[in-house]
């Protein structure tokens, strides 16, 4: 049977294949980039857990992914580049309601 | 007091529970809060009160240039004329349509170009003389060579790049035996890039391409499907799923494309538009010859 990912995953635009068992390669949800983004550097409270600023701004730590997905060029590992000292755009809350539909 | 993090906005880690006045003066109970004071964050990752944008929201994820939006793609591009129904314009051709997204074939990253103009005198040593004498013959303009890296991080990447070797592999080639277009040469394609002046819609013939593929780096397995209208699903006798008529590929993650084209301009075209004075004014690009 097909295992449907929730709106708030990674996986939610990936392809699957094999009667929907298996999944293809990742393929991140788009996040649009606004020029009102906060730009935010990294500290100490927040190094290697991206699912605990997700918690923060969004009440959702299964959102950990969109800052990865929002700063592709500076967090290649969305965990282990989550690094103090490291500055990251936020995504906005309604530009997630509007690309992912949560 | 409400920390500066949670002014009028509703945190999941506090709705739960009602703080007593104590636990509120010291906010034991949001530490999401405190985490977000200490970091300068607001809920929702806006830019808060005191960092109010004045400049309207963009999206930026396309970016333009700002000055003049419908600036045309500076990057280098070989396309089919837009009028034509071969290849990737073909729209039962499945396989080559990825590159319909970009009106062709584009080179993702900066490729090196060479491109040679030549003026062509015959020396003629006369006897008794100290110097030669040259006598002007002609001019032309050289191939151009064009190489770029390709790299393939996922399958759309990998479909490009199949699609782009196949593109360029059916440029080098003569319509033949049952096709409709039979006898037909291989098509002239146009070179496009870096503003209108560098490469003016050049009109071009392939004639070769080379894929190096190198040894010392990952291959990606991915899945494609020549028949029109993507992977054909075999089923079983009881009208179970048996398999899917998807072909595995495989490609380097980083590879090199060579191509070399050579301009040809039309005899009509040369006759009818091209004089040096217009050219050296720059006068004769896309639209009026697109002389190189």
């Amino acid at each position: 049977m097909a295992v449907v990912y929730s709106k708030s995953s990674p996986y939610a635009k990936t392809n699957t294949f094999g009667n929907g068992q298996f999944l293809d390669l990742l393929v991140y949800p788009t996040i649009d980039k606004q020029t009102d983004d906060v730009l935010f550097t990294i500290n100490s409270i927040y190094q290697y857990r991206p699912d605990m600023l997700a918690y923060d701004l969004y009440g959702n730590s299964a959102l950990w992914w969109v800052f990865r997905a929002r700063n592709p060029n500076t967090l290649d590992d969305p965990i282990f580049d989550f690094q103090a000292g490291v500055s990251i755009y936020i995504p906005k809350q309604t530009t997630l309601t509007t690309n992912l539909g949560i | 007091m409400p920390l500066q993090g949670s002014i009028g906005v509703n945190d999941p880690s506090t709705s739960t529970s009602k703080p007593g006045l104590l636990d509120t003066a010291l906010n034991i109970v949001d530490p999401a809060g405190i985490r977000k004071q200490i970091s300068g964050l607001f809920d929702g990752g806006v830019a808060g009160l005191f960092k109010k944008n004045k400049t309207p929201t963009k999206n930026i994820s396309k970016a333009k240039d700002p000055k003049n939006p419908d600036k045309k793609d500076w990057r280098v591009k070989i396309s089919l004329p837009t009028a034509s129904k071969i290849f990737y314009n073909d729209k039962s051709n499945t396989f080559l349509n990825i590159l319909n997204r970009t009106g062709g074939v584009i080179f993702p990253y900066t490729p090196s170009i060479t491109v040679t103009h030549n003026a062509r005198y015959q020396e003629q040593a006369l006897t008794h003389s100290n110097y030669k004498n040259y006598f002007y013959d002609g001019s032309d303009v050289g191939p151009i060579t064009i190489t770029g890296d390709f790299t393939v991080q996922n399958t759309d990447d990998a479909l490009y790049l199949l699609a782009t070797i196949y593109f360029f592999r059916s440029c080098t080639k003569m319509f033949f035996g049952t096709d409709s277009l039979a006898g037909s040469p291989p098509p002239i394609v146009y070179l496009d890039g870096y503003g209108d002046f560098y490469f003016p819609h050049v009109s071009c013939i392939v004639t070769s391409f080379s894929h190096t593929m190198p040894p010392d780096c990952d291959y990606l397995e991915f899945k494609y499907s020549t028949a029109p209208g993507g992977a054909k699903t075999y089923y079983e006798s009881d009208g179970s799923v048996s398999s899917s008529a998807q072909n595995t590929a495989r490609l380097p993650t980083t590879s090199q494309i060579t191509v070399t084209i050579q301009p040809v301009f039309s005899r009509s075209n040369i006759h009818n538009n091209m004089n040096l004075t217009d050219f050296s004014k720059g006068q004769l690009l896309s639209g009026k010859g697109g002389f190189l």
